[in-house]
Parts: structure tokens; sequence; C-alpha cells
């Protein structure tokens, strides 16, 4: 198992010349040995990726079946979805916030249109602006 | 009455005669001034000043005549150097400088760094680890231009290593291949450009990264890592570590010490050693590495082409690790349908955390909602293991 006494044995003797051949063999002998090394640990942490993703995803085994539950109360009503009728409500409190932030800058900013995005982001605004939060610093 | 005079004017004459200023030749003074403005880099600039600024006061204290803090002549016979003696005539340096020439330092400080290392990125997208290979490129081409410029194999070695991107590394190769004295440059020389270009990796890299890669390539952006659990975090560095260790021995004592403090850190069971570790062991480390190996950067270790030979050899050897990053980066998104953003290729060169946040940033630069970080510290991460595993194999074929 251990290579590199083998590839020392060889290369050694051959190091106080410095011929090219020598230079050579260091440069493609360091090379594979770095890449043979790291392929063996991304197939060892491969597999135990596999092994542990598998276990943690496995269908929690079903529970026996208890006592009948007393009926749940009157449904509690869902929360209103965003729909266009409050849309209008939440461009008012963008623009609030903006006028507001223009006001400390000593600006004012007029709204002219409003506009979906065409494309939809990968994460929500939140998320992304949690994001941009955190990275800005590196 | 005259008696005293003499007596007075004799002692202030010895003492002008044993001074600094009597005994100062021009090659210290120009040593002291680049001391100095290796300790503007650090301060103003902020060039790793954790280590650059140690060592530059390192260099600072060396050169100043007749102050005995460090003796060259105790380690010239490297390959049988007194001990005893260091212990008995050396300096305050040259104490200090026994840890690097034992090689304990550099270790200690990989345990330190294992303690702050998260590796779940890594665990999380193991093709990383092919990143952090194909940027250690960084190390064994530069191998070839060293031995065209005339140095030695050892010397090669030393140069080389600097592509790792790695300063513990560095130092800890350049003690052992040059312990055998007689060679054109030293440890401090390795150490000053190895610091010097792990600092000016944001400048570096960018423009290499952007020439390599197309502005469609630069906005690709990468699924979110899955989570990791904590056993395999613990897993994690018991298998590096074995498996490793039997294919690479020499590279046991870096690799073995980075595990180390990452397995206590992922236990959750000693956060009493993960505080000593990354906080005061790892300071006290790191202020007598620095003080000491700027120790070793005397005038005729540093005012000769041979250095400026190192400089040159060093700035090449972090732009092809940075290259060979990017490239394989390129291969594997063609390889994957286009999934891997290249740009996370250069932070195969193992400056954790900066290669990363490069990575980051360039891409952000190109598409500000693409977030490359996590993704771009899996190569990162796997770039010091890489840089270990290449340290243990010129350690064992030179």
């Amino acid at each position: 198992m251990d290579l590199m006494n083998l590839i020392s044995k060889t290369l050694i003797p051959a190091a106080e010349e410095m011929t090219l051949s020598y230079v050579t063999a260091v440069v493609i002998t360091g090379l594979t040995v770095v890449f043979l090394g790291l392929v063996i640990l991304i197939l060892f942490v491969w597999a135990f990726g596999k092994i542990f993703t598998r276990k943690n995803s496995r269908p929690a085994q079903p529970k026996p079946a208890a006592a009948p539950t007393p009926k749940p109360a009157a449904p509690v009503a869902a929360a209103k979805p965003v729909t266009d009728d409050n849309q209008d409500e939440v461009i008012a409190v963008i623009a609030a916030a903006v006028a507001a932030m223009g006001e400390s800058e000593g600006k004012t900013y007029k709204l002219k249109s409003v506009k979906a995005v065409k494309n939809k982001p990968s994460r929500s605004a939140w998320s992304l602006a949690g994001i941009q939060n955190d990275t800005t610093p590196f | 009455m005259s008696e005293v005079f003499r007596i007075f004017a004799d002692t202030i004459k010895d003492l002008a005669m044993s001074s600094g200023i009597a005994n100062m030749g021009w090659k210290d003074a120009v040593m002291i001034l680049i001391s100095f403005v290796f300790m503007y880099l650090a301060i103003v600039k902020q060039f790793e000043p954790l280590l650059l600024l140690p060592i530059s006061f390192g260099m600072f204290l060396t050169n100043l005549p007749e102050v005995g803090m460090y003796h060259p002549e105790l380690w010239a016979n490297a390959a049988d150097i007194d001990f005893g003696q260091v212990l008995h005539e050396g300096g305050l340096l040259d104490i200090l400088y026994l840890g690097v020439k034992l090689q304990i330092y550099p270790p200690i400080i990989f345990l330190g760094i294992g303690t702050m290392t998260d590796f779940g990125p890594l665990i999380a997208n193991p093709k990383s680890f092919l990143l952090g290979a194909a940027a250690q490129a960084g190390i064994f081409l530069p191998f070839i231009g060293a031995a065209v410029l005339g140095f030695s194999a050892a010397e090669c070695g030393s140069i080389a290593i600097i592509g790792g991107a790695d300063g513990p590394t560095a130092i800890y190769v350049s003690s052992r291949l040059l312990s055998g004295g007689g060679y054109k440059i030293s440890t401090g020389t390795i150490a000053l450009a190895a610091y010097t270009y792990m600092a000016l990796v944001p400048v570096i890299q960018p423009p290499i990264m952007k020439l390599l890669t197309t502005k469609k390539e630069r906005a690709i952006k990468m699924p979110q890592l899955r989570t990791v659990s904590k056993t395999e975090k613990i897993i994690f560095p018991v298998a590096v570590t074995l498996i490793v260790a039997l294919l690479v021995p020499s590279a046991a004592p870096l690799v073995g010490m980075l595990m180390l403090g990452n397995i206590i850190k992922e236990s959750g069971v000693c956060a009493r050693l993960v505080d000593t570790a990354q906080n005061a062991l790892m300071n006290i480390i790191t202020i007598f590495l620095g003080v000491s190996v700027g120790a070793t950067t005397q005038a005729d270790k540093i005012l000769n082409l041979e250095f400026a030979k190192v400089i040159i050899l060093g700035v090449i050897a972090f732009a092809v690790g940075t290259a060979c990053g990017v490239l394989f980066g390129k291969l594997m998104c063609k390889a994957t349908g286009g999934k891997v953003n290249p740009l996370i290729g250069s932070a195969g060169v193992s400056a954790v955390p900066m290669a990363a946040r490069v990575s980051q940033k360039v891409g952000a630069q190109t598409d500000p909602t693409n977030f490359l970080l996590m993704n771009a510290m899996g190569p990162n991460v796997a770039g010091v293991i890489g840089s270990a595993v290449a340290a243990g194999i010129l350690l064992s074929i030179i």
C-alpha cells in the first residue's frame, strides 16, 4: 500500500543530476498520485454519502394505530392569499418604503409603473435578500 | 582626573565600536528597509497581517547588527545540528526556530485550521476533490521552471510548493527539503513569497478567471448543496487520514493534525479543546512561526538573483494553479452539461477562504444573484488536503 516508498526508491537516485527525465518524472508522478489519492477519497465520500442519503430518505415506519383523537375544533380560517385585490396595498407599502429611503438622502422618487419579472428567480425575494446580506462581507 | 577621563573615553570608544551603528553594513540597512516595506504591506494594505507582520518583524530583528538573536552558523551544518549548542549559545530566535526546524509549528497550525474548517461542502459535493487536485498543477508545473533556472531538486521542490497557496505547508516542506545546508534560498525566502502571493490572491486570480471563461459560463448558477449529517462529518476526518496516510505516509503529519482538529470540532464534545486550538494555541504558534521564519531572511538569502527568481516563479505557480483549476472546471462544466460553474475551479488553490471569496466575487460581478461561495468552499478545502498530499509526495521523491 505504501506507494510512495516504491516511487521514491526509483526517483531519489536521479535527483542529484536534475535531468529532463527526472524533472518530467517528478511532475507526472506528483500529479498522478495527487489525482489518485483524491479520486479514492471521492469514491469513499460518494459511497458513504449515498448510504447516509438513503438512510435519511427512508420513509418512517408506520406508527401503530393511535387511539381515535377527538374531533378538532372548527377549522381556523385560512390566511388570505395574495391576490390582485391587495396588490395595490403592497405597491403602496413598497412605494412608501422607497419614499422614506429617498427622504433620508434628500431625494424624491416618482413611481411610473410596476411590472412583474418575466423569469422567475430561483429563490424567493426574502431568501435572495438574506443570502445577499450574508455574502456581501465577502 | 586624567585617568578617569581616559577610562571614560575608552569605554565610550568600545561601546561605539561594538554598537550596531558601527557594525551596520549596507546589506543590513537594505534588509531593514525591506522589512519596513513588508510591515507596511501587513499593516496598511493588510496583506495576511497575522503572519506577514511577525515575519517582517523577525526579518527586522535578525538584520540588526550585533543583536545576536539568531545565529545562522548554528544551523549551517544542517545534516548534523548540535541542538545542545543551540540551547546553550543560541539567541531567542534560535530557540524559537527549533519549532520550524523540527517541523513542529506547521502541523500545529494545521490542527488550528482543522478546528476552523467545515468540510460539509466537500462531503456534499465530493467531485470538488477533482478541482482541488487540478489546482495542484500549480505545484508541479513550476517545478520544471525552477529546474530550468538552475535550482537543485530540493530548491525546486521548495519553490514549487509556493503554488499550493498554503503557508504552513510551504514552510513545512521547505524546512525539510532545505535542511541539508548550502542552498541559495531559505525557508524564510519561501515563506515571504508564499504569504505575499496568498495576500495577492484577489489581485492575481480574477484576470485569469475572466480570461479563461465566457460570460455565459460565469453566470451558471449551481444548485444548493445537500445538508451533511453530523455522522458523515465525524467519519470524514478519520477516513481521509487513513487513506492519505496509507497512500502518502509523509503527508500524515499535516493531514493527520488537520483532521485531528476537525474531528475535535465535529465531535461536539471537546468545546474547550476547540476553543484553545483555534484561538490561544493558534495565535501563540503563529507568532513563534512568523518571527522565527522571518529571522532566517538574512541579506545573503534575499539580496541576490535567486530571490528574484523565487518571486517570479512564485507568481507563475499561483497563476498556473488558478488556470488549471478553472480549465478543469470548464471540463467538468462540459461533462455535466453546464451544471458546474468553472469559476469554482480557481478555489482549488488552498488559500482558505480567500480563493472561495474570489470565486464568489467574480461570479457576482457577472450576475449579482449568483451565489457560488458555498460551492467554491468544496474545492477550497479539497485544495488544503490536495496541497498536503502534494507536499508529502515532494518530500518522498526528492
